[in-house]
């Protein structure tokens, strides 16, 4: 059914607000489970929408739902708690004590940073791409809202140059030291790499550049817009493809939810029906063909709980 | 004189004229450099863009005694910057 797919080690599911990017990303994950594929299902969703498909409580650590099948998700407010509390303990050994609040004030701003939100979420999704590349065979990203997927994607292209200019400033530091400690024949060490600067700034490039890496690697990643056949949704697909392109991420295919059953002769479902037609007929004219199109069909009921998910088998539209 | 306080008296003579002034102008530039540094790390704390804000914070505990040198030699006797956790 998805050959291309789920020969992919991972996917990013993302599209415009409510078109069902939880639901396609439990459909999938569910079908790829039932191939003994080996599936962790990482939902970045705020709106937690994955809790409720699979009825179960999903944490920062992957849980198993069912053989094959494992969720978890990232909470940003989570990991900026995490992150920032280690940096307040690191803190709190350098500054004197009655400097606490002062500490607590300056971090809560840069909790509230613009930017901090990705950056953690962004965080966390380098370190499960890292860290549990190796026990799972495939891991679904079940993305927010376009905007947000499209800046979070664009993290390493934003970070990378920052963090090069730093260690590069920090290098020149590094060097006029060098220069200086000569001079002054008094010794100590100047070698880079035990400056905690330098290598603190060193790891995260690294980080970074895995993590683009495998972003932008078509054998293993791909990006799977979700959407369904109308006029706004399919809009926002086409420009959610070309903005992802232009960044060089390889794009799987595109789902499309909610496909209508045969009218049957009523005439409203016939003019919805000739509607989907027209809608998707203008997706594949303006993504020239390029990618699959894959369909999920509108049930009489919510696609909640496995029994429901179970039923639901995409097919190539 | 012995041969070897003249030595010694025209190496302190080197040093006065070549060296040192060489040593001086070593340490502005890296105190510049160190500055510079410091002005990007904290940018975001005067107001200026810094996308990776939330980078940079993990590295204030390894920067607090820079920073309070900076702001020093910034004129400030206090940290110019509300919030920030030095003097």
């Amino acid at each position: 059914m998805h050959p291309d797919l789920f020969n992919r080690q991972i996917l990013f599911l993302g599209g415009k607000g409510g078109v069902g990017k939880s639901t396609a990303s439990a459909v999938l994950a569910y079908q790829a489970a039932t191939r003994s594929i080996n599936t962790l299902i990482v939902s970045t969703d705020p709106a937690h929408s994955t809790m409720d498909i699979w009825g179960k409580k999903i944490d920062d650590r992957p849980r198993k739902l069912f053989p094959f099948l494992s969720a978890m998700d990232i909470d940003s407010r989570r990991e900026m708690k995490r992150f920032l509390g280690d940096v307040r303990k690191q803190l709190l050994q350098v500054v004197s004590t009655d400097m606490a609040g002062a500490v607590d004030r300056h971090l809560k701003m840069v909790k509230h940073t613009p930017g901090s939100e990705e950056a953690a979420i962004f965080e966390k999704m380098a370190s499960i791409l890292l860290d549990y590349q190796d026990d799972y065979d495939l891991i679904i990203f079940d993305t927010a809202p376009t905007g947000h997927t499209l800046r979070l994607l664009s993290m390493p292209a934003l970070l990378e140059p920052f963090v090069k200019n730093l260690l590069k400033q920090r290098d020149r530091v590094h060097q006029v030291q060098q220069g200086t400690r000569a001079l002054s024949d008094a010794g100590g060490n100047d070698d880079k790499h035990e400056d905690p600067i330098y290598e603190t700034l060193m790891k995260r490039l690294d980080k970074i550049k895995r993590v683009e890496r495998l972003f932008l690697d078509e054998t293993k990643t791909a990006f799977v817009p979700v959407t369904v056949a109308e006029a706004l949704p399919v809009q926002e697909t086409v420009r959610l493809v070309a903005q992802l392109t232009d960044q060089g991420f390889p794009i799987g295919g595109v789902i499309v939810n909610r496909l209508l059953p045969d009218p049957a002769g009523d005439a409203f479902w016939e003019s919805r029906k000739s509607m989907e037609k027209k809608w998707l007929q203008q997706l594949q004219k303006k993504l020239k063909g390029r990618y699959p199109l894959y369909g999920i069909p509108l049930l009489d009921d919510d696609i909640c709980g496995i029994q429901r998910v179970r039923e639901v088998v995409p097919e190539l539209i | 004189m012995t041969h070897k306080s003249v030595t010694g008296q025209a190496k302190q003579l080197f040093d006065e004229v070549f060296v040192d002034p060489y040593r001086r102008s070593l340490l502005r530039e890296q105190r510049n450099l160190e500055d510079f540094f410091a002005l990007l790390c904290f940018s975001e704390l005067l107001g200026l863009p810094n996308p990776i804000s939330y980078y940079t914070v993990e590295l204030y505990p390894y920067f607090y005694e820079d920073f309070h040198a900076w702001h020093k030699r910034m004129g400030m006797e206090h940290s110019p910057l509300a919030g920030f956790p030095c003097c």
